[in-house]
């Protein structure tokens, strides 16, 4: 099956006053249709630039260079024009915060028709309806008032609903998921993801699941690519990940994960600070912090691995000779 | 693992006094510092640095223009009036009258606000409700009007308007910070002091005050050319400072008859009232961006 | 929404009801009439007897009480001075000042929102600095002196326009400017933070995120959530604007309230004193009631 998103060697460079901020630096990856990919990485590490790097929405001084390729076109190149018509009909995300997304002096309704408005050709009538569809499609009880809401009407977890309404809409191609869950009490959450499964399985979509929960990426992802400094260190398929990681900062992601059972009076945290994206090492970048550090490590690694397998560091270089 | 604590003990060392000195003046606009310090200076030390008695009449020089134009002369730089006075020692002198009627009102209108402030938003319930529908009803009136009728009851002196200044003014300080102390009320460490049996004063005294003088300070800095352009308007209409004191609102209504022939009469105290308030605005605005980004307006 | 409503007559009659009181208050203060009416030689019986007449020798509670119930029903008293009925004395003047603060407002409204708005979506470009100096410079500027610059520079030097009275269409037009060149300072700066906020909102992201253009974004979505404190802004404006009309009408010669205010004040004419002052903050607090009725409108969040 074809890749419906294909990403290489992606870059976003944010001048600020303190240097240029390596956001992204050098990101490749697909995505097929029908698939999940979790990316997983602590706060600063890049992904939500990455999220708004695939959709274009970055501040004009942003430096971007590599290809995106969304059937058949590279979204770097084409123009704005162009690109507003992708978003909302054939990419679309959803975000951290549902509390703060919808206008708060608009009905829930309006909203709601509003988006097929501007990207469908429906007529009045259809939206009307389809909007009720769309609200029912996500579970949401008495659909008909919450159409005449107000978003501080309803509960976070509701608004989220609607927000993931509003992205599968039209029935996209891609749906990207920045943190769709981090707000949300933990049985919210459970029933959102279960609503992201429903997507993948009903429409067809590709998901990008961003976030820092490890378990969220175990309940729903087919693959998790490990994002660290901008740049993804490991990739691979969910249950090998989790039962044998590769990469020095995956293990010890993982080995940070609290277990039933295991007393909780020490919680392991990695050693040392994430980098100043503007001020990156050489080498690579996890080296400062890696317990398994070589001489070696001083030269930024390569990816080694293939295909939807990969890792980056010089431990897994299949061509060495006994260092 | 324990996090790595290889860092922390540089953070307790504070950087020297020149390094948060110039930190902390980031951004000061100089131009309006400058002329404010002018203003300073002109009002503190009028007697020192006028260069005549304000109230030296010259009836020879009666209506001599500035220094750059035909008739005038350096000798009277900013030219003189219909009775011959030198219009810069009364400028002068006028900065003087305004800093002190600036100053002592808004001093006196920010303790009765900070009080009934205080009151209102600590204590709550009704004396609250009361206390907001008075500042409603303060803040209903027209704040001219209001100064008007009040120094027609109490008579002109400088004692007077700056209580008439005051009275129109606390109500703003009131609301400000009576929305400071319920903000500040639900804060933990109120209820910590509370529970810890402190008595309410004291909480008020010692922690929500603190809290509630930066805005004060933003407020009242903005607020002084509020009032420069009041007194100078009460004086304008007549009822404000009498002659021989000198007010620039007064120069401008003595100067009013000779506006077609003399215009520096009513240009140049206008200007200068313009420029102090301008240059006050500035600076507070600065200073309200560094100590309460939370009033911003830009 | 009706606990709304409710709750603000409640509180717009409470204050009301202070401000009578210090308007009451204030116009008793100002002195004895009876010195201003009577020539100097007048005896103490001859005052005690216009006292009577006025009056002015009942208690202060019984005045206040008949000041009160009588205005209810719209009888203000009669002028000591004109001897005529306030009310219609300020019948004749009110229009006048109205006009003034009604035009004044439109004219900044006018100039400042679209200049404001502009300002907030081309932030830092020249007209955006531009703006930001207009609107310090015009928050500086006294009213009444720019009303005698504006005089001095368009009548009297280039003999354009009138520099006093009402009679010609054109009169209006530097009062007018004189009196909206602070609001318009004051609201241009509010809107344009005020949409700068509305732009930075998640919301506006979220709404770019679905593929909505960018002019319904900033013209429905973004305006109508900055309208909200605008709006509110606007209404408290009308209370600066009613005092900066009184020196206005000074400058101008404009026959409105705000000078018979001051000449009011000055003879002592206490029922005209009370009565313009009052309709002038009844007047103001009204329409901060109508403003906090459509601001609800506005914002959802209040009226639910």
């Amino acid at each position: 099956m074809t890749a419906v998103l294909e990403v290489r060697d992606l870059r976003t460079h944010l001048p600020t006053r303190r240097g240029v901020v390596k956001a992204v630096d050098g990101v490749s990856f697909s995505i097929k249709a029908r698939e999940i990919v979790g990316i997983v990485g602590e706060s600063g590490c890049g992904k939500s630039t990455l999220c708004s790097t695939l959709v274009r929405l970055l501040p004009p001084q942003a430096q971007l260079s590599g290809k995106v390729m969304f059937k058949g076109q590279d979204l770097l190149t084409i123009d704005r024009d162009a690109m507003r018509a992708i978003r909302g009909r054939d990419i679309t995300m959803v975000l951290q915060n549902p509390m703060t997304a919808l206008d708060p002096v608009f009905t829930v309704g309006s909203q709601l028709r509003e988006v097929l408005r501007w990207n469908s050709g429906m007529s009045a009538g259809e939206r009307v309806r389809r909007a009720l569809e769309m609200l029912k499609s996500v579970r949401i009880p008495s659909p008909e008032e919450r159409l005449e809401n107000y978003p501080h009407q309803m509960s976070g977890g509701m608004k989220q609903r609607v927000l993931t309404a509003m992205a599968t809409a039209l029935k996209p191609a891609l749906l990207l998921a920045d943190e769709p869950t981090t707000a949300l009490d933990v049985t919210i959450q459970e029933q959102i993801l279960g609503l992201f499964a429903d997507i993948r399985d009903e429409l067809g979509t590709a998901i990008v699941l961003v976030t820092h929960d490890l378990g969220v990426v175990r309940r729903l992802c087919d693959r998790v690519l490990i994002m660290y400094a901008g740049r993804i260190v490991e990739s691979g398929a969910t249950e090998a990940i989790f039962t044998a990681p590769r990469h020095p900062y995956t293990q010890a992601l993982l080995a940070s994960i609290p277990r039933m059972g295991e007393g909780v009076s020490r919680l392991r945290a990695i050693e040392g600070q994430i980098p100043d994206l503007s001020n990156l090492p050489p080498g690579c970048a996890f080296a400062p912090r890696c317990p398994h550090r070589m001489r070696r490590c001083a030269e930024y690694p390569p990816v080694f691995g293939s295909g939807d397998t990969t890792v980056r560091c010089w431990l897994h270089d299949d061509k060495a000779d006994a260092a | 693992m324990a996090v790595s604590t290889a860092g922390i003990e540089d953070a307790t060392e504070r950087p020297p006094f020149a390094a948060r000195l110039r930190e902390g003046l980031r951004g000061l606009p100089l131009l309006a510092t400058g002329f404010v310090a002018l203003f300073l200076i002109a009002a503190i030390f009028a007697p020192w640095v006028s260069p005549y008695d304000p109230a030296e009449a010259n009836f020879l020089a009666s209506l001599d223009p500035p220094f750059w134009q035909e008739k005038g002369t350096l000798a009277h730089l900013l030219g003189c009036d219909q009775l011959g006075r030198d219009i810069l020692a009364r400028v002068i002198h006028g900065a003087r009258l305004s800093l002190t009627v600036s100053i002592f009102a808004i001093g006196l209108a920010g303790a009765v606000g900070i009080v009934l402030g205080i009151a209102a938003g600590y204590v709550g319930g009704i004396l609250d409700a009361l206390i907001m529908r008075l500042v409603d009803a303060f803040l209903a009136l027209p704040f001219i009007l209001m100064a008007l009728g009040f120094v027609a009851a109490l008579g002109t002196s400088l004692t007077n308007i700056i209580i008439v200044m005051a009275i129109t003014n606390w109500a703003r300080y009131a609301r400000l910070v009576r929305g400071e102390v319920l903000t500040v009320k639900q804060r933990d460490f109120v209820a910590l002091a509370r529970v810890a049996g402190q008595p309410r004063w004291r909480i008020a005294w010692k922690h929500i005050l603190p809290n509630v003088m930066n805005s004060i300070i933003v407020l009242g800095t903005l607020d002084v050319g509020r009032v420069i352009i009041l007194e100078a308007s009460l004086s304008f209409l007549g009822l404000g400072m009498q002659p021989p004191e000198v007010s620039w609102g007064l120069m401008l209504a003595d100067g009013r008859a000779y506006m077609t022939t003399a215009w520096w009469l009513t240009t140049i105290p206008g200007l200068a009232i313009l420029l102090t308030v301008l240059s006050v605005n500035v600076l507070g605005d600065w200073l309200r961006d560094r100590l309460d980004p939370r009033q911003q307006m830009d | 929404m009706g606990r709304f409503i409710l709750r603000r007559l409640l509180q717009t009659a409470v204050t009301a009801l202070f401000v009578t009181m210090i308007v009451f208050a204030l116009a008793r203060l100002t002195g004895d009439p009876t010195v201003m009416l009577l020539p100097t030689e007048a005896t103490q019986a001859d005052r005690d007897f216009l006292k009577n007449q006025l009056g002015l020798d009942k208690s202060v509670p019984e005045q206040y009480f008949t000041f009160i119930s009588k205005a209810l029903s719209g009888d203000f008293g009669t002028s000591f001075r004109y001897r005529v009925p306030v009310r219609d004395l300020i019948a004749t003047r009110l229009p006048a000042t109205i006009e003034l603060a009604v035009l004044s407002m439109v004219l900044a409204t006018v100039i400042a929102l679209p200049l404001g708005i502009v300002s907030a979506l081309r932030r830092g470009s020249m007209i955006d600095r531009l703006a930001r100096w207009f609107a310090t410079l015009g928050l500086a500027t006294p009213t009444f002196w720019l009303g005698l610059m504006l005089i001095l520079f368009f009548a009297v030097t280039l003999n354009w326009l009138p520099a006093a009275g009402r009679e010609h269409w054109s009169s209006r037009i530097l009062p007018v400017i004189a009196l909206g060149w602070f609001s318009a300072a004051a609201i241009a700066r509010l809107t344009r933070s005020s949409m700068l906020d509305a732009m930075q909102s998640d919301f506006v992201r979220f709404e770019r995120l679905s593929g909505l253009p960018e002019f319904v974004i900033v013209l429905k979505h973004a305006l109508k959530n900055a309208a909200i404190p605008i709006v509110t802004y606007m209404a408290l404006q009308f209370g600066v604007l009613l005092s900066g009309a009184v020196v206005t009408e000074r400058v101008f010669a404009w026959p409105g309230i705000g000078s018979l205010v001051v000449d009011a004040i000055l003879e002592r004419d206490f029922p005209v004193v009370q009565a313009a002052v009052l309709v002038t903050a009844i007047l103001f607090l009204l329409i901060n009631l109508a403003t906090d009725l459509f601001y609800s409108w506005l914002d959802p969040r209040i009226r639910y």
